[in-house]
């Protein structure tokens, strides 16, 4: 107890260079810790959010794309699936159900998604969790609109605001479907996924919205909202539709017949075997980021000898009062452990801080990026292995200044120096 | 900081990772999709014919017709070439090889369009696929491959996605990592 305090004391007179190691040590438990800890949530983030859904299909390009886009909202669309073709696939008996999607349209950095009631009844996220309603009901007219909790939190949105919806992903003003504003029916259930930062239209909706627009650009002729409804608002296109099947035995059959179908070039991906690819690729750069967190952290503790090594001399003769007043050789030792270790766990603790800290930050920047949700956690059981770890190592470390000054100690400090 | 490095990473391979699972014709490489559904179990293995046969081009002489068939006989042999648990209590209820050199063996009516296709293009490159149907008393923890690589030697890597009530995820099988688990 007394050598805590000898400790603590002494290091207080060397505040300078040890806070600096501390603050060297804590940036590197937050490289390693959140290195792994983004690795961690990102992989249950994106394998939590599509269950149970046996295909995804889209205009041909990339499995790993056609991901992305069409459930995690990252990225576009290179192309459109007409709905004739789209209808045509779900006639198939394989088919068991089908939920349509269409993207393009946002509202105030929100992505909005045409589909149809089926998406209520038949996405599944998690191990097979619905989505349920946490105030009103899935929309059914044509002006109506769902919204995720995120976006209802955000925008401070209750039952019956109305919205007006933009074209294309980035806000602009002159994209403003200004003339056709939604209402909002529905307010869905934290999910945890991307679908919480949605909003959902009916497919009748997104053609409503569109039907004066031609090549990307507003007409000249204006069609009213009201006008909008009587003119039929069969849509031509969607962006990809999610697929399950009666039987999975035939998945593997129906995925070739799409990926072959004669009137327009479609791919169909399983999720979970695109998302289990994109990992297996991810994993190489997951590996190299654990490594390079691992060399700095290496760095933080070779910064943490330097500052205890350097000392030296200034403490000589701490050291030898101490010998001279009855302290162990061990004692001499002892001190400069608890140094080190006061060094490593005083920036572990700031390291976690800053980890938190960054996080809550980060947080909704991510989400809105990358449709990835950070939970604040505490560090699991790897992590406080791994930390104990350091702790070890950093112990090991402060054996050199101490043995030093401990066979330095006695001729060295009480001599008289000319 | 860091976070943005990754995703942009994320961002940047998910462009170039592409067309992992659809790879045309590459050999060594074959694909093989499995699909559980209660007591049934599909495999299918799609080959380039170098990877079985050593060689591409229609059957000259009679050691390459002699070799065909010895590997038909091979290809057929189910239990040779995956190792089901014996806990499952699979048994193999049909075989179906699509031969890229059938015309001159028996050409089965209902794939005469494909055996057309591919005896067009069949001087460059020729493929086989096999389905492979059991039916299983109890659920499947796992298949293993090894006999694939052993018989053939010719296969590096097998690109598996499988399917099964709970769950579908994919592995890249190779010589020595050559089991597929579906409880992982």
């Amino acid at each position: 107890m007394k050598l805590i305090k000898i400790a603590f004391k002494s290091a207080l007179n060397r505040k300078v260079s040890l806070s600096l190691a501390i603050f060297s040590i804590a940036i590197s438990i937050l490289l390693l810790l959140g290195v792994d800890t983004l690795r961690k949530q990102a992989k249950n983030n994106f394998l939590n959010t599509i269950s149970q859904t046996d295909l995804i299909v889209g205009a041909r390009s990339s499995p790993t794309n056609l991901l992305l886009y069409s459930v995690f909202h990252i990225g576009n669309a290179t192309n459109n699936v007409s709905y004739a073709s789209y209808q045509d696939i779900i006639a198939s008996k394989k088919v068991k159900w089908s939920v349509p999607i269409s993207l393009g349209d946002s509202h105030r950095g929100f992505r909005v998604m045409g589909t149809n009631g089926d998406y209520f009844r038949y996405y599944r996220y998690a191990n097979g969790q619905n989505l349920a309603f946490q105030h009103g009901t899935a929309f059914s007219g044509v002006y109506d609109a769902v919204v995720g909790i995120d976006v209802a939190q955000s925008l401070n949105y209750q039952l019956n605001d109305e919205i007006t919806l933009s074209h294309g992903i980035v806000a602009t003003k002159y994209g403003e479907h200004a003339d056709k504003p939604f209402r909002i029916v529905g307010i869905l259930q934290k999910t945890g996924t991307p679908v919480d930062r949605t909003v959902m239209i009916s497919l009748q909706g997104i053609e409503a919205i569109h039907i004066d627009w031609q090549s990307g650009t507003r007409s000249s002729l204006r069609i009213s909202a009201e006008q909008a409804l009587k003119m039929g608002l069969q849509p031509k296109n969607i962006t990809a539709f999610m697929l399950g099947l009666s039987n999975r035995i035939e998945i593997f059959q129906l995925k070739r017949k799409i990926n072959d179908y004669a009137k327009e070039p479609l791919l169909a991906i399983m999720p979970g075997s695109t998302l289990a690819y994109l990992w297996q690729t991810l994993g190489q750069f997951e590996k190299i980021l654990m490594a390079i967190s691992a060399l700095v952290l290496l760095a933080g503790l070779i910064g943490l000898l330097i500052a205890l090594l350097t000392t030296l001399n200034e403490r000589r003769r701490e050291m030898a009062v101490l010998r001279a007043v009855g302290a162990h050789t061990y004692h001499v030792i002892i001190l400069f452990m608890l140094e080190a270790m006061l060094v490593v766990i005083v920036g572990c603790l700031v390291g976690i801080a800053l980890l938190y800290g960054l996080q809550s930050i980060m947080q909704p920047i991510i989400a809105q990026n990358y449709g990835i949700y950070l939970h604040a956690q505490w560090p699991d059981t790897m992590q406080i292995i791994f930390l104990g770890l350091v702790l070890m190592l950093a112990m090991l470390l402060s054996l050199i200044p101490g043995v030093i000054a401990y066979k330095r100690s006695l001729q060295d400090g009480l001599m008289v120096k000319i | 900081m860091n976070k943005n490095v990754i995703f942009t990473t994320l961002i940047g391979v998910s462009t170039f990772t592409l067309a992992q699972a659809e790879s045309a014709h590459q050999h060594g490489v074959a694909n093989v999709n499995i699909a559980i559904s209660k007591q049934a179990l599909v495999i299918e293995l799609d080959t380039p014919a170098d990877n079985v046969l050593g060689f591409e081009h229609e059957p000259r002489t009679e050691q390459q017709k002699q070799h065909l068939s010895d590997t038909l006989l091979l290809l057929n042999r189910a239990d040779s070439l995956f190792n089901i648990p014996s806990s499952a209590e699979c048994k193999v209820q049909q075989v179906k090889i699509e031969n890229p050199f059938a015309h001159e063996e028996h050409a089965e009516d209902e794939h005469d369009e494909h055996a057309k296709n591919t005896h067009e293009e069949h001087e460059t490159h020729s493929d086989f696929e096999i389905l492979y149907t059991y039916d299983c008393q109890h659920q499947l923890s796992n298949i293993n491959m090894a006999g694939l690589f052993k018989h053939f030697p010719n296969f590096i890597t097998l690109k598996v996605q499988w399917v099964n009530e709970n769950k579908q995820s994919a592995k890249t099988v190779t010589k020595k990592d050559n089991q597929v688990n579906f409880n992982e």
